[in-house]
């Protein structure tokens, strides 16, 4: 019997070598996991980039944002000129953090896709990462605005904080401003329908304070 | 940081010119020719990015450029920050020199990394339960190996002076027929 396990067992272990490098074939070696998951959004206080572009009557009306870092579901429902932005956007709602640039390629190639989600009612935060306004407000003119608020990141401090390493990125973020999950690179039907949305879904059911 | 490239670049022309002559006519490569193809690539090695580096002491630079060393950058992946020309990287190492002159210490820039970047971004990780097994791979396997090379020394040297498990009477039927068949190879 040894002998004949002798006689098999290079066959075993390259089988079991090639079902781990076949495996292996599917993931990408360049991704890096976000040290971030399950911690909530970095504090910050940026200018947001304003309401020009704004697609009318997709949104609910803006929030009022407080000023200072409280937590807190806002309960007015004013339109306010917002012109900084703080971490407080997150609470209250399941939203997707979007990394995005106009320097940045993919970007322009994600960019339908993220009309499409935003659409289906889908609140999208997007971070506008060390580009120029005038750029921005003209790429969100020419192609439309999905995102319920952008944040001016133009030094890339926020980006740090989060642990961008290449646009775009994109971050589940739940109810209570705690990152869920990332995904880098673009965001197509495919990774919305097999990796975004399903996580998207149980955080909006999830029941409050989880 | 374009300084590295024309070095580069120059390395390459030499080095082609180097391989030629590093291969004889008849296609077989000479030893002095390929030390010297050697010598003319290393260049390629010495490659870092110039930057001003404006620390205010001569203590906090030198921390400075221990610290980029040892941090991998999130983009590049196998270039660390002292090497790496991407602005991710750049703004990094501004970060740094920000934290240096603030007064934090290595420790806590070594946090700052890893709260952001997680534990790859360090060259040595930290041992912990997800990274033994990363730590003890190379001894394990030299040990493995070493293991198999005494076993099979064993063997041989066993075999060698291992009495013949056929008895006298065959072991000379054995080597008749050996002789037998070797006669009737030759005559073949």
């Amino acid at each position: 019997m040894s002998e004949r396990l002798k006689l098999y067992l290079p066959l075993l272990v390259f089988a079991v070598l090639a079902s781990l490098l076949y495996w292996g074939l599917g993931r990408d070696p360049r991704e890096l996991p976000s040290a971030l998951i399950g911690r909530p959004v970095p504090v910050f206080t940026l200018p947001a980039l304003g309401e020009e572009g704004r697609i009318p009557g997709n949104f609910v009306v803006d929030k009022v944002v407080p000023m200072q870092s409280e937590e807190g579901r806002s309960v007015e429902d004013r339109p306010v000129e917002k012109s900084v932005l703080t971490q407080a956007i997150f609470a209250g709602q399941v939203s997707l953090l979007n990394v995005w640039a106009t320097w940045c390629v993919s970007c322009r190639v994600e960019h339908p896709y993220l009309m499409e989600i935003a659409a289906t009612g889908v609140p999208i935060i997007g971070l506008n990462y060390k580009d120029e306004n005038a750029a921005a407000h003209s790429w969100l003119r020419d192609f439309g605005d999905p995102y319920q608020h952008n944040i001016v990141d133009a030094q890339g401090t926020m980006g740090l904080d989060l642990g961008v390493y290449g646009a775009p990125e994109t971050y589940l973020i739940d109810r209570d401003g705690i990152i869920r999950y990332r995904h880098v690179g673009v965001v197509d039907d495919r990774v919305w329908a097999t990796k975004l949305e399903p996580l998207y879904r149980r955080l909006l059911d999830a029941p409050d304070g989880d | 940081m374009m300084p590295a490239e024309p070095v580069a670049i120059t390395t390459m022309v030499r080095s082609h010119r180097v391989v030629r002559g590093a291969v004889l006519a008849n296609g077989s490569p000479s030893v002095k020719g390929i030390l010297l193809l050697f010598a003319a690539l290393l260049p390629a090695l010495a490659y870092g990015v110039i930057e001003v580096d404006q620390l205010s002491s001569e203590e906090l630079s030198q921390r400075y450029r221990g610290l980029i060393a040892k941090y991998r950058c999130p983009k590049c992946q196998n270039q660390n920050l002292a090497e790496s020309d991407a602005p991710l990287s750049a703004d990094l190492r501004k970060q740094i020199r920000t934290m240096l002159e603030e007064g934090a210490s290595n420790r806590l820039i070594d946090q700052y990394m890893v709260d952001r970047y997680g534990d790859f971004v360090l060259y040595r990780p930290p041992v912990q339960s997800n990274t033994y097994l990363l730590w003890l791979a190379p001894a394990a396997l030299t040990g493995v190996a070493a293991l198999v090379i005494v076993v099979m020394l064993r063997r041989q040297r066993r075999g060698r002076g291992e009495q013949s498990t056929l008895s006298e009477q065959d072991s000379q039927t054995l080597d008749k027929l050996l002789k037998q068949s070797r006669r009737g190879e030759k005559s073949e």
